[in-house]
């Protein structure tokens, strides 16, 4: 606990540092309000100069939404890239056949050699896998 | 904002010049606190910007304190040119009789090279506490360090103060 005394002559040397401190900041040179007051339009206008950026940007990304460019072409872009894509892979997924394959009307001749020749294949490929 | 950066900037350039002893390292420190407020915390309440604005300034101080000693073991053969400190004050203020103006001018010059002696924390602690007005919370917030290191570098703050003066006027409080 602090005696009275003591109480007494720290408030005094408060007293007179505060004074003192007071006495000093009210009577700054010419110099240095001026440097001061450069310092704070500085601070100030980095802030709005941040803000606008800032707003900047959104108001940038807001266009860019709304610019009928962006909302016509992306979309038939987007629609070109998969078309082609969906062709590719459908290309790639079933060959395709002969024309000779195609033919409806098939003579009745051509159709039993045509099994015959299933048939000769078959017993020559079941031979040859006995042998082995 | 405007408005309080006006009536902060006397008092937050003399704790940053006490901490500095360089008026342009203090308007550095200043000006870096002021736009990292002004950017940062700008929607906060407007009570909330004092002590915001003295813990930034806070900060920035501890890291010039930081960087000026590795730059003094780097570069320790170099001897930093030595400004004049504090700067000279207008006096057209004065209307006090010269006599009386001479004594307290000397008076209040010693007890800014006093508080110049005192150890950074002691300092910034005295000229928080004492000057401006904060809170032990407050100052323990800004300083980060805990209450009772705060109470602790006022008090040796103040002890120290009052030999320095009492030595130096052969006065006794």
């Amino acid at each position: 606990m602090k005696s009275p005394s003591n109480e007494e002559e720290e408030g005094k040397v408060k007293l007179a540092c505060n004074d003192a401190l007071d006495h000093s900041v009210a009577h700054l040179s010419k110099n240095t309000l001026s440097d001061l007051a450069r310092v704070r339009a500085v601070a100030l206008s980095q802030s709005n100069a941040q803000t606008r950026s800032r707003k900047s940007v959104i108001n940038r990304c807001i266009d860019w939404l709304f610019n009928p460019f962006i909302n016509v072409g992306v979309p038939i872009a987007v629609a070109v890239v998969i078309a082609i894509s969906v062709k590719y892979a459908s290309i790639d997924a079933i060959p395709e056949l002969p024309l000779a394959m195609m033919a409806t009307e098939v003579p009745n001749e051509d159709f039993a050699m045509l099994e015959d020749l299933e048939f000769v294949t078959w017993l020559a490929e079941n031979e040859q896998s006995a042998l082995l | 904002m405007e408005a309080f950066l006006i009536d902060i900037e006397k008092r937050a350039y003399r704790m940053a010049s006490f901490a500095t002893g360089s008026h342009a390292d203090a308007l550095d420190l200043l000006q870096d606190s002021m736009i990292k407020l002004v950017s940062n915390y700008q929607d906060k309440p407007c009570k909330e910007w004092k002590p915001l604005f003295y813990k930034i300034l806070q900060n920035k101080i501890r890291d010039w304190h930081r960087h000026q000693k590795v730059k003094n073991l780097l570069f320790f053969w170099k001897t930093d040119e030595v400004q004049e400190w504090p700067p000279a004050e207008n006096d057209d203020h004065n209307l006090e009789t010269p006599e009386n103006s001479l004594a307290k001018s000397q008076q209040q010059g010693a007890a800014l090279e006093h508080l110049k002696q005192l150890s950074p924390k002691q300092q910034q602690c005295f000229l928080l506490r004492s000057w401006e007005g904060l809170s032990v919370i407050d100052t323990a917030d800004i300083m980060q360090c805990s209450q009772g290191s705060v109470k602790t570098h006022y008090f040796r703050a103040v002890s120290k103060l009052r030999k320095l003066m009492e030595s130096d006027h052969e006065i006794t409080f």
